[in-house]
């Protein structure tokens, strides 16, 4: 360790680590959880710190860690960083103490905003987070591309896609229940799911059927 | 209603609804000094192993349990082979996937929603049977493209520009994708109780290659290791290759109740991966009696007798009706060049049958 490195690294942490709170919290269904997410994030900076680029994109690249830290820690077993004890001790004091909602204008019509949210939470997981990307952490689409670690062209397809398909969600549940579970499909601009034709065991998709002269089931 | 979604979004932040700044200024400290406290990678003393960084190991496929446990059953070469970014880098979003079935992704650089084995070999048809058995859509405008010798099949739109894509997508031959099954099959194929010497089941080998027509392909031996017994299997080590190698543990006619332990191991798998997944746990039928009363089926119906592929299909699929939980997809291939059905079956973290036939008999 160098005075240098812990300098660095030490701006880096108090330029950021309110933002990288808010965006484990916007993706962790417990709040506590997000304190170990940021230290697990933490963790990776200080380890990796060579790899953090200069300027603005340290962020982007920050949030790329703490997305895969957030991906590992839904697939494994949920883990306390010991190192996030007290954030965690003061985040809950901090919730406890939070209005229920709305801290926004907007927030106060309760009702929009559990719409929107279910909405969201029924799309595939590469649109819920290009949308989150833009609308809570207010991200161009370079920046989405640098943070998704894909193409500007992909994420301008991706938020087209993602943007008429909570649109249309939004619009079905305006609808009315019955018009949102009965054109759910169609709702999401998705191709119906495969459809059964008359022969047993074979199933015709969308597009891609199985070759001639090979069917496949169940 | 805010007409403009992102809007709408907005206003439903969840950190909005915090005060973010009202955390105790100590605890970010506390967090900031306990880090800069910790072991980094040049600290370590000369010799000891990195400990590999979270951010390496994400964007494992979800079901990648359910993977390694169906490749350490089929077998020990290449087939079920996972890798994650830790083990292949250069190409910007790749997240690995499985070596032994195509990787389905609706977006490249996120996992697969759904993954399965290989059913017929074409990896767009497959993608579909698998996302449809879990309840998805097809993948719209698919394009399927291999990397590091993992096969994936996404929206044309999310193809990394420094890939190409494969003109087909037919990416495993019929012949060699039913090699694998007959190796791995429990019903009259390669892994079986009986107790076969090396020559056997190279002979065996030989006979497949022959009868699948398959020229190019060659075999390997490995000798004994000092747990083996004087029983072989054979299992693809890669495309064009077999390895036929002695099998560890107890005789088959020696393991209790004349079950292999292979067999048993791998319905124990089945029964694990079947339990992680909310199927039967503790209490439950013993999954290994369900694996023979599907073989017994399986063999009683179709291998015993001389039916056609329509009616080889019902069998199998009345065999794995009773199962608790969801097998593999099965595959009917129409074979018009027999005169009887023949059938497949794998096990090992799931249980997957594939049967061949004409579509009548004479």
């Amino acid at each position: 360790m160098t005075t240098t490195d812990e300098e660095r690294f030490s701006a880096f942490f108090a330029d950021t680590h309110e933002a990288l709170l808010a965006y484990a919290l916007r993706r962790t269904a417990v709040p506590a959880d997000a304190a170990d997410v940021v230290a697990e994030t933490y963790l990776v900076v200080w380890r990796r710190l060579a790899d953090v680029p200069p300027g603005d994109e340290a962020r982007l690249w920050l949030y790329g860690v703490a997305r895969r830290v957030l991906a590992n820690a839904t697939r494994g077993e949920r883990r306390r960083n010991a190192l996030a004890d007290r954030v965690r001790e003061s985040l809950t004091d901090a919730l406890d103490g939070a209005p229920a909602s709305g801290g926004s204008p907007a927030a106060a019509d309760a009702v929009e905003v559990t719409d929107v949210e279910r909405a969201v939470e029924d799309l595939p997981e590469a649109d819920r987070e290009v949308l989150r990307l833009v609308a809570w952490e207010e991200l161009g689409r370079d920046e989405i591309a640098t943070v998704l670690g894909v193409t500007r062209a992909t994420v301008r397809v991706r938020l087209h896609r993602a943007r008429r398909r909570l649109r249309d969600r939004l619009a079905a549940t305006a609808a009315g229940g019955a018009a949102a579970a009965g054109g759910a499909a169609d709702a999401v601009g998705q191709t119906p799911g495969p459809q059964r034709d008359g022969r047993a065991g074979h199933v015709r998709g969308g597009r891609a059927t199985g070759r001639p002269g090979v069917e496949v089931n169940r | 209603m805010t007409h403009d979604p992102l809007a709408a979004l907005r206003a439903a932040d969840p950190a909005r609804r915090l005060r973010l700044d009202s955390i105790d200024p100590g605890a970010w400290e506390a967090l900031r000094r306990g880090i800069v406290m910790s072991e980094r990678p040049e600290e370590r003393p000369a010799g000891q192993p990195a400990e590999r960084p979270a951010a390496q190991t994400a964007g494992r496929p979800a079901r990648r349990r359910r993977r390694l446990l169906w490749g350490g059953i089929v077998g020990a070469g290449v087939v079920g082979v996972v890798a994650t970014a830790a083990t292949v880098s250069g190409l910007p979003g790749f997240v690995g996937g499985q070596a032994d079935g195509p990787n389905c992704l609706t977006a490249w650089g996120e996992p697969a929603e759904a993954s399965g084995a290989w059913l017929t070999g074409d990896a767009i048809a497959d993608c579909d049977t698998i996302r449809a058995a879990a309840g998805l859509p097809p993948i719209e405008d698919p394009a399927v493209f291999s990397f590091s010798g993992f096969t994936y099949v996404v929206p044309r739109s999310e193809v990394p520009p420094v890939v190409e894509i494969l003109a087909s997508s037919r990416v495993m031959t019929p012949g060699s994708l039913e090699l694998e099954m007959s190796l791995g099959d429990w019903v009259d194929g390669g892994v079986t109780d009986e107790c076969r010497s090396q020559d056997e089941t190279v002979a065996w080998v030989e006979g497949e290659f022959d009868r699948l027509g398959l020229d190019d392909w060659s075999i390997e031996t490995r000798g004994p290791g000092p747990e083996s017994t004087d029983c072989t299997r054979a299992f693809v080590m890669e495309r064009g290759r077999v390895m036929v190698a002695f099998r560890d543990g107890p005789a088959p006619a020696e393991a209790p109740g004349g079950v292999s332990p292979e067999l048993s191991a791998a319905a124990s798998s089945a029964a694990a991966s079947s339990a992680a997944s909310g199927g039967p746990g503790a209490g439950e039928p013993d999954p290994m009696d369900e694996v023979h009363r599907i073989i017994a089926a399986l063999r009683n119906g179709i291998v015993d007798e001389c039916v056609s592929l329509p009616e080889a299909r019902a069998i199998a699929d009345e065999a794995l009706s009773g199962l608790e939980y969801e097998p593999t997809p099965t595959t009917s291939i129409v074979d018009e060049s027999v005169d009887c059905a023949r059938v497949d079956m794998r096990v090992g973290g799931n249980v997957q049958v594939t049967v061949y036939g004409p579509s009548a008999v004479g």
